[in-house]
């Protein structure tokens, strides 16, 4: 501390001319009354050899005098009026109040959007406006052209699809109903019925034959009987799609079903006539 | 009196949490620092009322954004100091009259103690007209460091928390803004005379 009050003034070459101690930072400290009282004394002794500071001091006074006359003067009326206080007060919390409103609705954020663009053109300059405004442009452009691009590589594919009605429709699956399943099974029954009957009487006429040739018969038996029983592939492929489509046969409708269609050959096996059974009848 | 109590920092958590009345603790608190504030850097009554209700509108839209890593003083101010600096910059693209050119007769009626004698008025009006604009003449940075310290008399190291600055610059700067205004009165008065 002691070298620093033996320390001759430092000046330097303040920029507006005039020459100014380099402790300036004491100097403001020392004003402002916020220097600790060994820093006060310290920088009290260097003023006794710096003119400067001295001379700063005093001038910073007088201009700190006239901020507060000023300061005093302007605030003073403004804050010992209490209707000024009071409408102060009173429209921060209306204002608050709106903003929590606002907060809850929600839809000012649109508003302030719009509000800061318009406060960004308004402080931009005329060359950021124009960009911003070429930018727009050429972004509503690119969005026509894309969009014109977009349509016309969907349009062919529209017409297409209105060409050609008829083959979609074919391509979706039918829906049947309960009723339409089961006349439809009626029928397929009936059919395997009136089979049955025709190659009863078949079997008989051809009786003979399978006495010559007992394998063959039987096989090409079980090929008519195969043949009889088998339901018309429309049907089964529209019994399939019901299955697949919707559900919509109960299990009592696949029995039916199954009675129709696989028990049909074990059955025409039962009342085919044994061939033992004919060669005692010939030899009889 | 439990809001007495609390610091800043409670208060505005207690708002965060949805208490609609402890943001108005805060303004009753800050209203008036905030004020003198706006009022130094802009140099008008409404203006600075204006600025002040946008200082507390823009910090309760941002309440949520505010995470405690500064004090609540320091958030405020940068937001009020924003504030001023907005708006000046919007007057003088709008082309509005600036401080500096306004006619003395607005500012006669609160500046001049209605006690004072006529000559007495008269100097006295001028002697703030000219430190009027004086001050809205410094450069931004100054001049929030000097209104801050004469207007809401914080302390160097309370304008160093608010500006987020090394508590040197803050006297440096001060410095400066009082050795401009020196010089500006001082030509001022060289004009006059």
């Amino acid at each position: 501390m002691n070298q620093k009050m033996n320390q001759e003034p430092q000046i330097s070459q303040a920029s507006n001319g005039t020459q100014a101690c380099a402790r300036a930072e004491e100097l403001v400290s020392y004003l402002y009354q916020e220097a600790s009282a060994a820093q006060a004394q310290d920088f009290e002794q260097h003023m006794r050899g710096c003119l400067s500071c001295r001379a700063e001091l005093e001038e910073f006074g007088i201009v700190r005098e006239s901020i507060g006359d000023w300061r005093t003067s302007a605030l003073g009326s403004i804050f010992t009026s209490h209707a000024s206080e009071a409408s102060l007060a009173t429209t921060f919390d209306a204002s608050t109040d709106a903003l929590a409103r606002q907060s809850k609705e929600r839809p000012t954020r649109q508003r302030n959007a719009l509000a800061a663009i318009r406060e960004f053109f308004t402080l931009s300059p005329g060359w950021m406006r124009a960009a911003t405004a070429f930018a727009g442009l050429a972004f509503c452009a690119l969005a026509v052209i894309a969009f014109t691009h977009f349509f016309e590589r969907a349009e062919p594919r529209t017409a297409l699809a209105v060409a050609k009605p008829s083959e979609a429709e074919k391509s979706s699956d039918k829906v049947y109903t309960k009723q339409q399943v089961d006349e439809m099974l009626a029928r397929v029954k009936q059919e395997s019925d009136a089979g049955k009957q025709e190659r009863l009487v078949q079997k008989s006429h051809h009786t003979d034959v399978a006495i010559a040739s007992p394998s063959s018969t039987n096989s090409s038996t079980r090929q008519t009987a195969r043949k009889n029983a088998t339901v018309p592939s429309p049907v089964l492929a529209n019994a399939s799609t019901v299955r697949r489509g919707s559900n919509r046969i109960s299990t009592r409708d696949r029995q039916q079903l199954a009675e129709v269609l696989l028990p049909q050959e074990t059955k025409d096996e039962e009342k085919l006539p044994r061939l033992s059974d004919l060669l005692d009848s010939d030899s009889n | 009196m439990e809001t007495a109590a609390s610091s800043d920092e409670q208060i505005v958590a207690r708002a965060q949490a949805g208490d609609a009345e402890a943001f108005g603790e805060i303004v009753r608190r800050w209203e008036r620092r905030i004020f003198a504030l706006s009022f130094g850097m802009l140099g008008r009554e409404e203006d600075a009322r204006d600025a002040t209700q946008e200082t507390f509108l823009a910090a309760f839209r941002n309440l949520r954004g505010f995470r405690g890593e500064a004090r609540v003083s320091s958030w405020l101010h940068r937001i009020a100091v924003n504030q001023c600096i907005t708006r000046q910059r919007r007057a003088k693209v709008r082309g509005e009259t600036a401080l500096d050119d306004e006619g003395e007769a607005d500012g006669a009626s609160f500046f001049t103690p209605a006690h004072a004698s006529p000559a007495r008025a008269a100097e006295s009006r001028q002697r703030t007209e000219a430190v009027r604009r004086a001050v809205n003449a410094l450069p931004p940075e100054l001049r929030q460091v000097i209104v801050m310290k004469e207007f809401e008399e914080l302390t160097f190291q309370e304008i160093a928390l608010a500006l987020e600055l090394p508590l040197s610059t803050v006297k440096s700067r001060l410095y400066t803004a009082l050795k401009q205004l020196q010089m500006r009165l001082k030509n001022m008065a060289s004009e006059v005379a």
